[in-house]
């Protein structure tokens, strides 16, 4: 879900920021000392998993676990997720100095979706609220991601509508992978899943 | 079976598609006689296919004067007809882009610039993944250290 650089317009590269210094702030406010081993687990996850490609035929897919990360990490999952990109962008030249503010701005909005979308599920469908956490992280990071392309250039609105629609079926895998890992973490470490702020 | 078939198409697009997690570095130029031929890949590692190919002359180095794409492998060749630098642009549409300068007419030389921030310094995959998650559990590691310090020396006062 990164944005090269020299794709995007300064005025959305500095709103990007705007965002992305406004979420950090709020996420290390809600970020205490108890919480940080599990947001450098997430974090170091996050930075990992898109190097993880599965070879399907003659291309491949990656998870992005941004819904897992917002469903355990709430608004910690900026911080993370901030770190988790600037390394990736300084280590292995992901996205870019320029552009981690619209990135951070784009992922953390999705974990926080996620978040968001779980917590209005009643806690009976914890399983259901995954599935939509993990599905709507996919899908509103896409929308971001076409709406910052599409504000930079109009010529990119065909390429960014079609960005949107191709991750429908990531979404859904992303979502039932969510619900996978959120059932197996509800059976083992209950205390952890949906209970952020 | 049918419809099996365009959910695999489909289940494979995104990848293609969507600019998460592949980023141009590493561009490389190769000269063979008259024909220069450059490559560019991703990151990653996977060529980048099919991209558009932008190819500007030295006598007019902000006026293209061909659009192509690369083949399967990531390749695009051409033979220059002036002397100097020229530049090519590749662009996948997704987001990402590369930029190369082939030098042509004297010696084999070139040059590569990748917009997203590479390097020919670059450090290897598996190890920038070792050190970042090192950098990131000891960074965490500490400021959760200094935190408890904190509030340890708080509830003594």
């Amino acid at each position: 879900m990164h944005i090269s650089e020299g794709i995007l317009s300064a005025p959305v590269l500095a709103a990007g920021w705007g965002t992305a210094v406004l979420g950090l702030g709020v996420g290390l406010k809600k970020t205490p000392t108890e919480k940080l081993p599990e947001t450098a687990l997430v974090s170091s996850v996050l930075f990992l998993v898109s190097l993880v490609h599965v070879p399907i035929g003659p291309s491949s897919i990656h998870l992005t676990i941004l819904g897992l990360a917002g469903i355990l990490l709430g608004w910690s999952a900026i911080p993370g997720l901030f770190i988790a990109l600037l390394l990736q962008g300084l280590l292995l030249q992901f996205g870019g100095l320029l552009s981690l503010g619209v990135n951070t701005t784009v992922m953390g909005t999705a974990a926080l979706s996620a978040y968001g979308i779980g917590r209005l599920f009643p806690k009976k469908l914890v399983l259901a609220a995954a599935f939509a956490g993990g599905f709507v992280a996919v899908m509103a990071g896409s929308a971001l991601v076409t709406l910052s392309l599409f504000l930079s250039s109009k010529e990119l609105f065909t390429t960014a509508a079609l960005i949107f629609a191709a991750n429908l079926p990531l979404a859904v895998v992303e979502g039932v992978l969510t619900a996978l890992c959120v059932e197996f973490l509800r059976r083992l470490l209950p205390q952890y899943v949906f209970k952020s702020a | 079976m049918k419809y099996g078939v365009l959910l695999f198409l489909w289940i494979l697009i995104p990848e293609t598609l969507f600019p998460h997690g592949v980023e141009v570095s590493n561009i490389t130029a190769e000269t063979s006689g008259a024909v220069q031929t450059v490559y560019f890949k991703y990151s990653t590692g996977e060529p980048m296919m099919y991209a558009k190919i932008r190819l500007y002359p030295p006598s007019t180095p902000d006026m293209e004067i061909l659009q192509s794409i690369t083949d399967r492998g990531g390749y695009f060749s051409f033979v220059p007809d002036e002397s100097g630098e020229w530049r090519i642009t590749a662009e996948d549409g997704m987001g990402h882009q590369g930029e190369i300068t082939v030098a042509a007419g004297n010696e084999q030389s070139s040059e590569h610039k990748d917009p997203a921030g590479g390097s020919g310094g670059k450090l290897p995959v598996p190890l920038a993944a070792v050190l970042g998650i090192s950098l990131i559990l000891n960074g965490f590691g500490f400021w959760y250290v200094a935190g408890i310090k904190k509030k340890g020396k708080t509830h003594a006062h």
